[in-house]
């Protein structure tokens, strides 16, 4: 069953049929995938202005715009499956992880290397790309391992190990490919790959990963929005605490107090977005 | 950067050897303690969920809890399955019978990860996709159901129980598992919000709004009271407060609406979704025929006393010991089957 | 095994036990002073019960991991310690993960990401590296049991005052039916109360007339 619909709002959805005729409303039956004995009610079926074959379906029930629903023609014995297209939820996942679920001022992890590299906006940035591109990789790698070694022997008490092993080679890994192949490259970034291993974050991907027990696309989003989210959070405290290191501070709250009154801060600010759907 | 030393065949061997013997050092200390503490943490969880169904539902340690787990089988013609405690039952999308498999004697203590191995096994493309819990007297007579459902709250997916009366008004909601926001969204996990549910029939659901007033302190006072005590108790305590629920919306928690909102079209929901399927389960049970819910004789009835060796007899509870007299015309009594999951202990 | 005895020579003198157990606390505090291991500090301090779990669990991981390689650091080849270490910690987070389930399931449902992701803790590798990879057990042990304390009693000061300054209650227990400051069991408030506690600890240095260690920080 390939994809041959989507959602429009609340009350709508929009489904391209195989054949040509308008289907009454008693020959469909509409369910969400997961309960498919349950038929939503169905108020009207019309054809769609300037498209060939392609129906809107008018719901009493409610709809859920990112859900996935499934329409059974009977007259013709046909199925379509009506979901999100694939783009739009790598994407919502991707702003979720980065923004929502922001996982340095929602979810608190990476603190160390946040506070710790984040004085300088040079290096905020350095350590964002690295960071993003090391943590996307081990992400895959590790859903890869955990998905067709860990889950099929049932060795998921070894995740711990397993996950931190291929964080392991994989920064000693970048760190030898980048040494050989470009040395200015790995002067500028080096030291931020060996830090890499001290973020949590790069660990709580596969951990979390492995926990909801998610799917390829799921995975990958989450792998590349967390390290996006990361990467933003760097860049806006640095900014914020180059500006406060010329303020004039009270004495005691010099240095790391004042980054993490600016954290709060930003956690509240970003408190806003929790509730955004894309 | 200076380049180390070069390293000798020598050295190299010894540093293998050093790695390799710590992992599996490393693998057989962590192997040994998962066996150790598996069947605990599994015992616990289940322990866990079997106390919160019997406070749901008032059942002291005589009573049993019977897990009935539904299933979709994916294709071209798609099938619900229910596994009940004699077998597993598939219908298809209408909710007529299509066949029953009887569950084999190998797998009478076998546990849900187990049953549904062997189920996807027997019917390829089919997955769990939710369950719910019936709850009995020891002397047979249904107490109410518990149905599992999720809806997507502020933030991701909210998890709860709804536990229902045998003629499906509310008892009780308990939310198991969500992310909302804490102080705003989470409160919603208070007695001052999920008790807000207690007491409705399941036909006023329908008609339930969400509102932003404020809680009223009159009303407040009756829904706090829901709190630690058993059902009957409350009911009996505030029946005359209770008498015009139907006109009381749900007050939403202050601060958090689309939460408040999401949980309140969870819970109506879950309800419809079990009406429906109740429906489906009875139906087959007395041969097509609609039975009241408050029927005693559901099809998936497990009496204490036909639980056999997974019954703990317990030194409290002397009247266990004896087989008690099962209640006329119950099919399912007779076999041998253990509940699905979740026994009680 | 035969190239380092126990009785190296240019083994130090360990300091005196008070010391070990002690410095954890306050001139070399975990999270206070070293700015290390921030994130459960931040993530699970909104009450004191999970504080207490989670400080314990790190305790534990700190002084089994330092034991382990007091009596092991022999046999450890000098070229491979750093990934050695980390196999060890992570068999012992694991061992403290599984343990935790067991035992405690309903805060292990709240905090057990974390518990995981002690294996990352800059802390306890670097205890590993600067202590218990040239002292014999006792003192390694004590100084593990110093620095595990000192996070413990970290994590338990910072989900006090968030649980009764945020939820009006201690251990769950309620104190007043109110919530006099949502704010600090926030997300946001464990950024604050971290920040503020730092610079309360400044201001005690700077009363005794300590000089100011500005900045701090892993790196």
């Amino acid at each position: 069953m390939s994809r041959s619909g989507a959602v429009i709002d609340a009350h709508h959805l929009e489904v391209t049929l195989v054949g040509p005729g308008l289907p009454s409303v008693a020959d469909l039956r509409l369910t969400t995938t997961g309960d498919p004995d349950i038929p939503l009610e169905i108020a009207e079926v019309l054809f769609a202005p300037e498209k060939t074959n392609t129906v809107i379906v008018t719901t009493a029930t409610t709809l859920d715009t990112k859900g996935s629903y499934q329409l059974f023609h009977q007259a013709t014995g046909q199925w379509y499956a009506i979901a999100p297209s694939l783009i739009g939820i790598v994407i919502s996942l991707l702003l979720a992880a980065a923004l929502v679920q922001n996982f340095v001022f929602t979810r608190y992890l990476g603190l160390c290397v946040f506070f710790g590299v984040s004085r300088k906006r040079d290096t905020a940035i350095g350590m964002g790309v690295t960071f993003t591109i090391v943590g996307f990789c081990s992400g895959l790698l590790a859903w890869v391992l955990d998905r067709y070694v860990l889950r099929p022997l049932s060795l998921h008490f070894l995740e711990i190990i397993v996950f931190i092993g291929v964080v392991a080679c994989l920064v000693q890994m970048t760190d030898t490919i980048m040494k050989k192949l470009h040395r200015t490259l790995h002067k500028k970034f080096g030291i931020y790959v060996v830090l890499i291993t001290t973020n949590c974050i790069i660990l709580a991907v596969p951990l979390l990963n492995a926990m909801n027990a998610s799917g390829f696309w799921e995975s990958l989003a989450l792998a590349l929005g967390s390290g996006l989210g990361f990467a933003l959070a760097l860049f806006l405290m640095s900014c914020a605490r180059e500006r406060a290191d010329l303020a004039p501070v009270p004495l005691i709250f010099r240095g790391l107090p004042i980054a993490f009154i600016l954290a709060g801060l930003f956690a509240l600010a970003f408190l806003g977005f929790s509730g955004l759907q894309v | 950067m200076t380049t180390p030393p070069a390293v000798t065949w020598r050295e190299m061997w010894r540093i293998t050897l050093s790695l390799a013997v710590t992992c599996v050092i490393a693998g057989s200390v962590l192997g040994l303690c998962f066996t150790l503490t598996e069947p605990t943490i599994q015992s616990h969880h289940l322990e866990e969920e079997a106390r919160m169904v019997r406070q749901l539902l008032d059942l002291d340690a005589t009573a049993s809890i019977v897990q009935v787990r539904r299933y979709v089988e994916e294709g071209t013609s798609p099938r619900v399955g229910y596994l009940l405690p004699d077998g597993y039952h598939r219908y298809d999308l209408e909710g007529r019978p299509v066949d029953a498999t009887a569950r084999p004697e190998t797998l009478a203590t076998a546990s849900v990860a187990d049953l549904d191995q062997w189920i996807a096994l027997t019917f390829p493309g089919t997955h769990a996709v939710g369950r719910f819990f019936a709850g009995y007297h020891a002397d047979g007579a249904l107490a109410g159901y518990v149905t599992e459902a999720s809806q997507y709250g502020f933030k991701s997916h909210i998890r709860f129980f709804v536990a229902l009366t045998p003629a499906l008004a509310i008892r009780g909601v308990e939310v198991i598992a969500h992310e909302e926001d804490p102080g705003l969204g989470a409160e919603m996990t208070k007695p001052f919000f999920k008790h807000q549910f207690a007491g409705r029939s399941r036909e006023s659901l329908a008609r339930l709004a969400v509102t932003k007033d404020p809680l009223p302190s009159a009303r407040r006072a009756v829904v706090v009271a829901r709190e630690g005590i058993p059902y009957a108790a409350w009911q009996a305590a505030y029946g005359a407060a209770l008498g015009a629920l139907d006109r009381q919306p749900i007050y939403a928690v202050t601060g958090a609406t689309i939460s408040s909102r999401a949980l309140t079209d969870g819970v109506k929901q879950a309800v419809a979704h079990l009406h429906h399927r109740l429906q489906v389960v009875h139906m087959t049970a007395i041969g097509g025929a609609h039975v009241p819910f408050g029927s005693a004789c559901g099809y998936f009835l497990v009496h204490p006393a036909s639980l056999g060796p997974r019954t703990r007899s317990s030194p409290l509870t002397p009247q266990r010991a004896k087989p008690l007299e099962p209640p006329p015309q119950r099919r399912c009594a007779a076999g041998p089957w253990g509940p699905t999951e979740v026994s009680d202990e | 095994m035969s190239n380092a005895p126990a009785t190296a020579p240019r083994q130090m003198p360990a300091p005196p036990t008070r010391t070990l157990l002690w410095r954890g606390f306050f001139a070399e505090n975990p999270v206070f002073r070293l700015a290390l291991s921030l994130c459960p500090a931040v993530a699970v301090t909104n009450s004191v019960k999970n504080g207490l779990m989670m400080g314990g669990a790190v305790l534990a991981v700190q002084v089994l991991s330092s034991m382990t390689v007091a009596l092991t650091r022999a046999g450890i080849h000098d070229k491979v310690r750093i990934p050695i270490y980390t196999i060890i910690i992570a068999v012992w987070v694991s061992v403290i993960d599984m343990l935790c389930a067991a035992v405690a399931p309903v805060v292990y449902a709240e905090i057990g990401l974390y518990i995981k992701l002690i294996v990352a803790f800059a802390i306890i590798i670097s205890r590993l590296e600067v202590f218990a990879s040239k002292y014999s057990l006792i003192p390694s042990t004590m100084d593990g049991v110093g620095m595990g304390l000192g996070f413990t009693f970290a994590m338990v000061l910072i989900g006090a005052l968030r649980e009764v300054l945020g939820n009006g209650s201690v251990w769950g227990i309620p104190l007043v039916d109110a919530q006099p400051f949502l704010l600090l069991i926030l997300p946001a408030g464990g950024f604050f109360t971290i920040g503020l506690l730092m610079a309360a600890m400044n201001w005690i240095d700077v009363r005794r007339g300590n000089p100011l260690s500005t900045g701090g920080g892993c790196h």
